[in-house]
């Protein structure tokens, strides 16, 4: 019986570090052990590139990586997002560009960073670029989309997929451009 | 002419009725050694058959250790890793549970056997047990010596029959689920308690016999549940059931701080946990193998049905729950997890049994399915996995 009690205290306390458990256990983290290339904010970060920029910490939410990108997997959080090795304040622009399934087009989700919360209508399935303006951020280290919630799995949708994930963005690149967000043409479809 | 003293002739003709005799009493032993070498025969030559026509590359046993056998490997050639960094990174041998690959240690490490050949050995040696122990659990059904070789068949050309000699634990976990069953099913409680143990050291999903355990125990008592009706023997065997993984998740407490490594690692994999059901209806809405494992999941849990029909609720209880443990991280390995378990095969016989004519039918498809499995094993598509 012993035995027993051992193995019960031993699953409720792990003792192992917290990117081990944000990872393999809360499922938080969509990346272990990553590693790290150099990098600027206005250089921005590949979504398919293997590894993470110095200035990005962590991921959440994130499928894994594809030629296009990472998908955005409800399995795998209700929020994707990116936590950063360095607080931001003060105004700055968020520039990313993702597709997006069908099944979202049209919907409006929310992109946070620290004290803001901006809406964001999903304008197209294909590869379009959008911005999100924040105006005074204090102190904030985190980026997350709140995507919708029970979001049906691929192959709900489209029988002949197999794909068993709940997906709706596929992240392709992101820059942090501090200050406000330079005018963007109409013919890129970017949308706040 | 030979001259031998009489007491001689007496003791060699003694001793040929002895064996004679215990054969005849223990007539699952030699049914289940003819039925291993023919199994061991067929796969040889399947493997050789597809080689000449280029479809397959079988120069001896080591060929058939592939996939998860590799895995095995790393576990007796370096134990368990200390922290996840194999293919990505990410992975880690946790997911193998050690009593398999310790089954091929003597082989490796005794007999200086390659990692590859010695894996393929234990799993062969498993697959003996495995006939034994099934038609030792199918005892009371098999009359004569045809009914126990139509029963070992089962097993020994079990469509997936290729995991039975590809250093793959399947062989051994079913071997230690039908001599549970059996031993529960004599109310032989210790044995069953310490096959449990072992099982659930083989894999995790061996801790449900602790359920069947259980209801096998209240079924013997027949009613009579009061405290001062069980002895001693029914709880310390019910105590041992699970110790075989307690024992291995205590280890990878100590080992690598979490208890369930076994289970979180299958993230690596891209398995966590969900909802069996609608795997199993993407299954069925998909197409070419999907839709036939589909099938297959369906077929086994109609079997768990059948099995509580025919007053089998302790095997009933663990086909279900052994179909829908694995099930809901995803359908790759579901074929090998349905075809692979005892109350699954004893269903299937039961049902042939009550339509003999349909054996024929049955034995033709299995060896076909069987044969074409093993060519399939080293194509290097992922479907037999």
């Amino acid at each position: 019986m012993s035995i027993y009690i051992g193995v019960l205290f031993a699953v409720l306390h792990p003792h192992v570090r917290p990117e081990y458990k944000a990872y393999y256990i809360d499922h938080i983290s969509s990346d272990w052990n990553p590693s790290y290339y150099p990098g600027t904010l206005e250089q921005g970060m590949n979504f398919s590139r293997r590894g993470l920029p110095e200035w990005v910490k962590s991921t959440r939410g994130l499928s894994i990586r594809e030629s296009w990108g990472r998908w955005t997997d409800e399995d795998l959080g209700p929020i994707a997002g990116l936590k950063f090795t360095q607080s931001f304040s003060g105004p700055l622009c968020v520039d990313f560009t993702a597709r997006a399934v069908p099944w979202v087009v049209g919907r409006t989700i929310t992109v946070e960073m620290g004290n803001e919360k901006h809406p964001l209508r999903i304008a197209a399935e294909d590869l379009t670029a959008y911005e999100v303006q924040f105006t005074n951020l204090q102190q904030a280290n985190e980026l997350n989309i709140d995507l919708p919630k029970s979001l049906p799995r691929v192959f709900e949708m489209v029988p002949t997929n197999g794909d068993p994930r709940r997906l709706a963005l596929n992240l392709s690149t992101l820059r942090l451009i501090p200050g406000r967000c330079p005018a963007v043409s109409a013919s890129a479809g970017a949308s706040h | 002419m030979i001259q031998t003293s009489p007491s001689t002739a007496t003791e060699r003709i003694s001793g040929a009725s002895g064996i004679d005799r215990f054969l005849r009493k223990h007539p699952e032993i030699w049914v289940a050694l003819i039925l291993w070498l023919a199994s061991n025969l067929f796969v040889t030559g399947i493997s050789k058959f597809g080689t000449w026509e280029g479809m397959a590359s079988y120069h001896s046993s080591a060929n058939l250790c592939q996939w998860d056998c590799g895995w095995f490997g790393r576990v007796l050639d370096s134990g368990y890793d200390k922290a996840p960094w194999r293919e990505g990174g990410d992975h880690a041998n946790w997911a193998f549970h050690p009593l398999f690959p310790l089954t091929a240690y003597p082989f490796h490490y005794w007999l200086k056997l390659s990692l590859a050949t010695s894996l393929v050995f234990a799993s062969k040696t498993a697959l003996l047990l495995a006939l034994y122990a099934f038609l030792l659990m199918i005892r009371e059904h098999t009359i004569t010596n045809g009914d126990r070789f139509r029963a070992g068949s089962l097993v020994a050309f079990n469509p997936y029959l290729i995991y039975a000699h590809a250093g793959y634990s399947e062989p051994l976990y079913f071997a230690l689920l039908g001599f549970a069953f059996y031993y529960a099913g004599r109310a032989r409680w210790l044995q069953s308690g310490i096959m449990s143990a072992l099982l659930s050291a083989t894999r995790l999903v061996g801790v449900v016999f602790c359920i069947s355990y259980a209801m096998a125990v209240l079924k013997s008592l027949r009613g009579r549940f009061g405290w001062r009706n069980y002895d001693l023997s029914q709880i310390i065997g019910f105590l041992l059931c699970p110790l075989g993984t307690a024992l291995y998740m205590l280890y990878l407490y100590h080992h690598i701080g979490d208890a369930m490594g076994q289970v979180h690692v299958e993230v690596a994999w891209g398995r966590t946990a969900g909802n069996p059901f609608s795997v199993l209806f993407q299954c069925l809405a998909g197409h070419h193998w999907l839709r036939i494992w589909g099938f297959m999941i369906v077929a086994g849990f109609l079997a768990s049905a059948w099995l509580l029909k025919l007053c089998k609720a302790e095997l009933g209880i663990y086909l279900a729950l052994a179909l829908l443990i694995p099930l809901s991280s995803g359908y790759y390995g579901i074929a090998r997890y349905i075809w692979w378990q005892p109350p699954f095969l004893y269903a299937i016989y039961r049902i042939l049994s009550r339509h003999t004519g349909a054996w024929v039918v049955y034995t033709a498809f299995t060896s076909g399915m069987a044969a074409f499995m093993i060519i399939g094993w080293f194509s290097g598509h992922n479907f037999v996995i």
